[in-house]
């Protein structure tokens, strides 16, 4: 972002505590992507089982 | 070292990591047919590639490496067509009208949020209302920490135009979460 731009910014987000909470709430969704995209959640659901098959019987075919 | 990997070890691959590898999957292409065949093209070439396998990670990080290598392969086969209102002189929507001042609850650890069923329900839900392209940005910038010069490289975009996706993209999430969880719980 060009450097006038980015200080306005600055002093639009200093000045205004919507945009603040804007913006925390938007590093706090960062927050949770980085984790689930480093941990995807043990509630996600996991390989079906006739996908498991399929797969198993393709690693064992010679 | 590929002799490390024995014949046993890769019989129990699928047992062993492929709820993690389709979870992985999942979670970028928000399609469970094409992460099942993901998982399965990842699985046939580490088998292939079983020699190139140095034991300087855990097998599990070495196929997650080969499936995000699929992954990003398969949004550069399969390009999406950068949306009219992606480009860089698109305004702004009505963001900050559905900020609630009262944060608090943003503030739990991500760690706690996304073991919460219903909260991983809401985000999946919210992540898969997001545009293709959207998406496919998001994921490789939040899920992976791709720079911005790779991601335009595999999406064949520009860099103002990944600018403006990724905006939209957060504050698409950041509303739909807001709506549906923070505020209703």
């Amino acid at each position: 972002m060009p450097l006038r731009k980015r200080l306005g910014l600055r002093v639009h987000l200093f000045f205004c505590a919507l945009c603040r909470t804007y913006q925390s709430q938007l590093i706090a969704m960062c927050r949770i992507a980085m984790h689930a995209g480093s941990e995807p959640s043990s509630h996600a659901p996991g390989l079906p089982p006739e996908r498991k098959r399929a797969i198993e019987d393709a690693i064992r075919r010679p | 070292m590929a002799d490390e990997i024995t014949r046993h070890d890769t019989s129990r691959w699928v047992d062993d990591h492929g709820d993690a590898l389709y979870r992985y999957a999942l979670l970028r292409v928000s399609d469970p047919e094409l992460a099942g065949d993901l998982v399965q093209d990842t699985f046939l070439s580490a088998l292939k590639g079983v020699e190139n396998f140095r034991g300087g990670s855990t097998v599990r990080t070495w196929l997650i490496g080969i499936l995000k290598h699929k992954i990003i392969d398969h949004y550069r086969r399969h390009k999406i067509e950068v949306l009219a209102s992606d480009m860089p002189a698109a305004t702004e929507g009505d963001e900050l009208d559905h900020v609630d001042r009262a944060s608090a609850k943003w503030a739990e650890p991500p760690s706690q949020l996304v073991e919460n069923r219903e909260f991983w329900a809401t985000f999946t839900n919210c992540l898969s209302g997001l545009p293709e392209a959207h998406r496919r940005a998001f994921s490789m910038r939040e899920f992976d920490g791709l720079p911005g010069e790779e991601i335009c490289k595999v999406l064949g975009v520009t860099p103002s135009n990944l600018w403006v996706m990724l905006h939209r993209a957060r504050a698409k999430l950041r509303r739909c979460l807001e709506l549906n969880w923070f505020e209703g719980t």
